[in-house]
């Protein structure tokens, strides 16, 4: 089942796990969420090691959507990519890249690791908006209709 | 006999020199090449960290201080907008600096892969795209004849043609534009060019605005960072070319590329 219709047939709030270590990106982040999806809880994980260790604490209920820096210190974007799309519990989570990056290389070796998306971290905060309207749409399912009975 | 002994002593030493400066040479450009393209890379690893790194402070300048401006703008004193028009201004010149650092620093001589070219169908492909990024420059643009067949790696041509075209339109002051391009080829090579009606280059800039960052006008006359024509005199080199400017019989600049070769050799 997506995370979009679970969404849709649960419509509780949405879970999302932010992985950025630069705090100004991250607040950019946040700021947006809260614009155009205000029902998202956005957990924010600072480095790779953090996002890995919550999301493999057997009791932490799994985030609805993962949107992954790939420049991390320590354990890099690519690698948390990795071991999520390699573990059962988490494989089915959907990860969107966030990243800086527009190089071919990046993209790539991104979707090779099993990402389900690639986005560019835009250049301003209306940018932002446009971007996470766009993720709510396609991923979260936020304007989806209710099922039909 | 004794002399013709030594003449031949003589030559085989000469030979042996000759075959050891040589070999000398030869490890000597081998080494060369090598520095040069570890250098090379160093410049393309150093334009990539740049540009990201210097990305994500200037998007923070721009991301909050469009958050002040959506929020809090409207019950600001009219200086405290100002200001802030300033930051939000400054901000966004320095992102066209990131993006013409990062577009020189992908340049790559290696990736080009020049052949012989039609490029009839790919300045049609330009006007129709600098059209539609100034609809007021529609019908301004033309094509004088049949362009001659061209020897170029395709995605080069169309950003070195793209930045010629784009900039005539953007330079073109208060005259309605008119650009024109063209091409000749004979015995010497073949050449295209873009000529426009826009105020034209003085003689004293006509080498220095082809260098990185440099500008004939302030940003705040007409944007732009000073990279477009230090992409296209970049691209030409790598393409075995050049790219030069000249004054044009329409009033304006000329911009001439030289290409090697005479368009249709196999090679």
């Amino acid at each position: 089942m997506s995370a979009a219709l679970a969404f849709t047939l649960r419509h509780g709030p949405v879970d999302v796990l932010l992985v950025e270590d630069n705090d100004l990106d991250a607040h950019l982040a946040r700021d947006a969420f809260e614009e155009v999806l205000p029902r998202t809880r956005i957990r924010t994980a600072r480095s790779g090691e953090e996002a890995l260790e919550w999301l493999s604490e057997s009791g932490a209920e799994l985030p609805d959507l993962v949107l992954l820096d790939l420049k991390l210190p320590g354990v890099s974007g690519q690698e948390v990519l990795r071991q999520l799309k390699s573990s059962s519990r988490c494989r089915r989570v959907p990860v969107l890249v966030f990243s800086s990056s527009s190089e071919v290389s990046d993209r790539a070796s991104s979707y090779d690791a099993g990402a389900n998306g690639y986005l560019i971290k835009p250049r301003d905060f209306v940018g932002y908006l446009e971007v996470i309207r766009a993720v709510g749409e396609f991923w979260v399912g936020w304007n989806s209709p209710p099922p039909v009975e | 006999m004794m002399s013709l002994v030594h003449d031949m002593t003589n030559e085989r030493q000469a030979i042996e020199e000759v075959r050891r400066l040589n070999r000398e040479l030869e490890a000597r450009v081998h080494e060369r090449t090598e520095e040069l393209a570890q250098a090379n890379a160093d410049m393309k690893a150093l334009t990539y960290s740049i540009s990201h790194d210097l990305r994500a402070p200037v998007r923070a300048v721009l991301g909050f201080g469009q958050i002040l401006e959506r929020r809090y703008a409207q019950d600001a004193p009219e200086e405290a907008r100002t200001y802030l028009g300033h930051i939000l201004r400054a901000g966004s010149q320095m992102d066209a600096l990131i993006d013409g650092l990062m577009e020189f620093g992908r340049l790559e001589a290696e990736s080009m892969n020049p052949g012989s070219l039609d490029p009839h169908p790919l300045v049609q492909e330009v006007i129709e795209q600098v059209e539609a990024a100034h609809p007021e420059a529609k019908g301004a643009i033309r094509i004088r004849g049949r362009l001659p067949m061209v020897r170029a790696d395709r995605g080069a041509l169309r950003r070195v043609l793209h930045n010629l075209v784009g900039n005539a339109i953007k330079y073109a002051g208060d005259s309605t534009p008119e650009v024109q391009v063209s091409g000749e080829s004979n015995s010497a090579g073949v050449r295209l060019r873009v000529d426009d009606n826009g105020p034209g280059i003085p003689p004293e800039h006509r080498e220095r605005i082809f260098r990185l960052f440099e500008r004939m006008h302030r940003s705040d006359e007409v944007p732009g960072a000073g990279v477009g024509l230090a992409v296209v005199a970049r691209s030409m080199d790598y393409m075995g070319g050049s790219a030069r400017v000249e004054d044009s019989p329409m009033g304006g600049a000329s911009f001439v590329l030289e290409f090697s070769g005479n368009g249709t050799d196999a090679s």
